[in-house]
């Protein structure tokens, strides 16, 4: 269980007109739960604090009040660090910016290295890995070789070779073409029916999150609302004042409500077009 | 996008990638010592046929091969009109070609130092090509692993080493989309004569900083995060064990080395 309390956070950054320190609050006083194999969805604005809401989870920042605890371990305990950093792992928008192997094999071995993982099985679980992961490559393959698509899975690879019990996804869909998208999207679902870990997804592309256990929509550093899809999906104007777009088909639907046809709005887009094809 | 996969190790299985880190780092030092403290024209040539040879078995790219020399070009020329023309010791043998005038010797002197210069150039080259660089600093690191018991950081120095050659071909990548957005808004790096385009390398200065400052911050934040807390704990991503193939070319590197003496 990832349980965060009252959790607050500030940066301090230079105010270039006055040339002083600048202490902005990113998240105010958040409280949160995430259980074990659950799905969660993040939302929001750019800069409504989900990223250094994740942030908080792995221990890379700490809060400047409340607390953070995962699986009973304090983050602010530098000991428990190591452990609580290997239970909640990261990818990150941009794959390039952690690779640090040469290869597909470095890569994944970079992690594994870090835990201290025995020399001896380190092949097997690398492979085991690129298999979870479906990325179509062998360890020795360059990554700069890898399309877009293929680093982002390589990211994946190597943050699961680590068995993690929490997954975060900072936009790790945003870089990617939309075929691109929807493989990714495919291979995580796979990876966690063969390895169940909790999914902590941050996107902008709500149809890359229909089938989370719980939104949570974050504004200006606090939780707005949380709860299942199915309660946001009715609210077409809150999404939209977060900067979010639903997927055309749940928009279509509502627009069908609003002309008074019974048509639910959480209809797949296959209902949806049986439906069309019956009025037809 | 630039393709600078030619700048870079590509594994291709051949003899020389199979050779230990440790001993290929140690061979490189003492090859690179005989190719300074050797000053006979025949064996120096000898040396760069050999490393030429070795490029070959490596299955490089005679392109990257040209492409390496021809960088050279102006060290080359200066080199030889600096020891054949404007240096003449008394007793030197003048040679008239046409309106040149140059010393036999200095010559011979300045072949050597071209040598000298593309031997090393080309070693290092090789050293780099054919092996990975996280083998190489694992190797690096093996070496210096005495020094640690000075408290010197030598895992951190490895680490900071490895991730500047990853990170090479995307700066330079970078650099190419910098230089075209600039271009595109009318910056100088186009222009014909080499000051304008002097002067156009300058405002690229800055954003090239400015975005691998935020890639070292997003990797150090990436590192961190997948459980990297210096060389404490870690198991090696290999095991490294020495063979007969290895201490063969050291035996003949140190030989390699007795020659130059001898000669």
């Amino acid at each position: 269980m990832l349980d965060i309390r009252n959790a607050s956070f500030s940066y301090t950054d230079w105010e270039d007109e006055e040339d002083t320190l600048h202490t902005s609050r990113v998240l105010h006083q958040v409280t949160a739960s995430i259980a074990a194999n659950e799905f969660v969805a993040l939302l929001g604005r750019n800069g409504s604090g989900k990223s250094s809401f994740t942030r908080l989870l792995n221990g890379i920042e700490l809060p400047s009040e409340g607390t953070v605890q995962v699986e009973g371990r304090f983050t602010h305990d530098s000991p428990s660090l190591p452990l609580i950093r290997r239970a909640v792992q990261i990818v990150f928008q941009n794959p390039e910016n952690q690779q640090v192997g040469m290869t597909v094999g470095e890569d994944i071995a970079f992690g594994l290295s870090n835990i201290g993982y025995p020399q001896q099985q380190m092949q097997e679980r690398i492979a085991w890995a690129i298999d979870l992961v479906g990325l179509d490559a062998d360890e020795d393959r360059p990554v700069t070789r890898l399309s877009g698509g293929e680093k982002q899975k390589l990211a994946l690879a190597s943050v699961l070779a680590l068995s993690p019990k929490y997954l975060i996804l900072d936009e790790a869909t945003s870089m990617l073409d939309p075929l691109a998208r929807k493989q990714f999207v495919a291979t995580l679902h796979e990876a966690r029916k063969r390895h169940p870990f909790a999914l902590i997804y941050i996107t902008h592309h709500l149809e890359e999150v229909l089938e989370a256990d719980r939104w949570v929509l974050f504004r200006e550093g606090r939780i707005h609302l949380d709860g299942p899809p199915a309660q946001f999906l009715n609210n077409e104007a809150l999404l939209a004042e977060c900067g979010l777009e639903l997927p055309y088909y749940h928009a279509l639907a509502l627009a069908l409500q609003a002309k008074g046809v019974s048509v639910p709005a959480s209809l797949g887009i296959e209902e949806l077009r049986d439906l069309l094809c019956r009025f037809n | 996008m630039a393709n600078n996969s030619f700048l870079l190790f590509q594994k291709q299985n051949t003899w020389l990638e199979q050779w230990d880190p440790r001993m290929k780092i140690t061979v490189s030092l003492i090859f690179a010592a005989s190719l300074l403290l050797n000053h006979n024209l025949i064996l120096k040539t000898a040396q760069i046929v050999l490393l030429i040879a070795l490029w070959w078995v490596a299955k490089l790219s005679w392109r990257a091969l040209v492409f390496t020399l021809l960088s050279l070009t102006i060290f080359f020329i200066s080199t030889m009109i600096y020891r054949s023309m404007l240096i003449t010791n008394p007793g030197d043998t003048l040679i008239h070609l046409g309106a040149l005038t140059y010393s036999q010797q200095g010559a011979i002197d300045g072949i050597l130092m071209c040598e000298q210069i593309a031997g090393i150039v080309l070693l290092l080259s090789l050293v780099v090509r054919t092996t990975s660089p996280i083998i190489l600093a694992e190797g690096l690191e093996m070496i210096l692993k005495p020094f640690k018991k000075l408290r010197l950081p030598v895992h951190e120095m490895v680490m900071m080493f490895t991730i500047a050659l990853r990170f090479l071909p995307i700066l330079i990548e970078e650099v190419d989309k910098i230089r075209k957005a600039q271009m595109a808004r009318g910056g100088g790096f186009h222009r014909k004569g080499i000051s304008s385009r002097f002067r156009g390398v300058f405002p690229m200065l800055m954003p090239l900083f400015v975005l691998s400052i935020l890639r070292a911050k997003e990797l150090a934040v990436a590192m961190e995060s997948r459980c990297y807390q210096g060389d404490e704990g870690r198991t090696p991503i290999r095991l490294y064990q020495m063979h007969r193939r290895d201490y063969s070319v050291l035996a003949f590197s140190a030989i390699n080395l007795l020659l130059v003496f001898i000669v």
